[in-house]
C-alpha cells in the first residue's frame, strides 16, 4: 500500500515489513535519475531532449548548514554568518 | 558534445588492472566479468542454473539475466544498486530482519569502489525519511531536491 504520493514519488509500507521509496516517471519524455555523489550530496540528474545530454536539476546539499547536527544540540546554523555556528 | 552517465558498475570493488576486460556468460549460466588471464573477477554468482541463460537490458538501465527458454529472471543489476537510483526502484527497509537496499557513493568522483555516503530509507515514530549517512553516522537529512526531497523533508 502507498500511503504518500507527491509528482510521482511514492513512500510507504510496501507489505512484509518493507517500507519503500521509490519515483515512477510521468510521461515518456520525461527521464530522471537520482544520483549520491562521492562527497555525499544526493542529485536529481534529468535528461535534456534538446541539448541529448543529463543535467543536475537539484541538489541536496544547498548550504553548509545542511549537514546533520553540524553545529551541535545547542546551536544554531547560518551559512551567512562566519563562523556559521552561534549560540 | 553529450557525456555519458555512469549509473551501476558490476565489479566496483575488484578492479580490473588494465582495460581488457570482457563480459560474457559463463559455462555456469552467470554473468561474468573476466580479466585478460580470462579470470573470474565479478560473478552474478547465481547457483545451480539448469538451463541455458541469456543477458538483456532494459529501457530504464536494468542488466537482467534470464533462462532463454522459459524468460524467468535469475538476477537483475537492481538488486545491487549502485550510487544511482533509477525510476521505480525500491529504497527499502524492512522493519523486520532490518534489511535494506540503498544507494552507496562511489569512493571518488573516478574510483567506484565503495565509498562512505550510503542513502537509505529510516523509520522514525511512523515517519518515514531519507537520511544521507557517512559510515555509520547520519550526515545529512535532505532539505529540498527538485521533486523528491520537497517532499521527503
Amino acid at each position: 500500500m502507498t500511503v504518500a504520493y507527491f509528482f510521482g514519488f511514492r513512500v510507504g509500507d510496501g507489505g512484509q515489513g518493507n517500507i519503500d521509496m521509490y519515483y515512477t516517471l510521468q510521461n515518456d519524455e520525461e527521464f530522471l535519475i537520482c544520483h549520491l555523489t562521492s562527497q555525499g550530496n544526493l542529485d536529481e540528474t534529468r535528461w535534456d531532449d534538446e541539448k541529448k545530454e543529463m543535467k543536475v536539476t537539484g541538489t541536496s546539499r544547498e548550504s553548509e548548514c545542511d549537514v546533520y547536527g553540524l553545529c551541535g544540540a545547542f546551536a544554531s546554523c547560518n551559512s551567512l554568518r562566519s563562523p556559521i555556528c552561534s549560540c | 558534445m553529450s557525456q555519458s552517465t555512469i549509473i551501476w558498475v558490476a565489479n566496483r570493488n575488484q578492479t580490473l588492472n588494465d582495460s581488457n576486460g570482457t563480459v560474457t556468460i559463463s559455462e555456469d549460466g552467470n554473468l561474468v566479468v573476466l580479466n585478460v588471464q580470462k579470470q573470474v573477477i565479478w560473478t552474478s554468482n547465481v547457483s545451480n542454473i539448469a538451463s541455458n541463460t541469456s543477458s538483456q537490458f532494459s529501457n530504464f538501465g536494468n542488466l537482467v539475466l534470464l533462462e532463454s527458454t522459459t524468460g524467468n529472471i535469475l538476477w537483475q543489476s537492481i538488486q545491487q544498486l549502485s550510487d544511482t537510483l533509477l525510476p521505480s526502484i525500491k529504497l527499502s527497509i524492512n522493519k523486520r530482519t532490518g534489511k535494506n537496499v540503498k544507494l552507496i557513493s562511489w569512493k571518488s568522483p573516478s574510483d567506484p569502489y565503495v565509498g562512505n555516503f550510503s542513502c537509505r530509507t529510516v523509520e522514525c515514530l511512523n515517519i518515514i525519511e531519507v537520511f544521507i549517512w557517512n559510515g555509520t553516522h547520519s550526515y545529512w537529512r535532505p532539505g529540498m531536491v527538485g521533486s523528491l526531497l520537497a517532499y521527503i523533508q
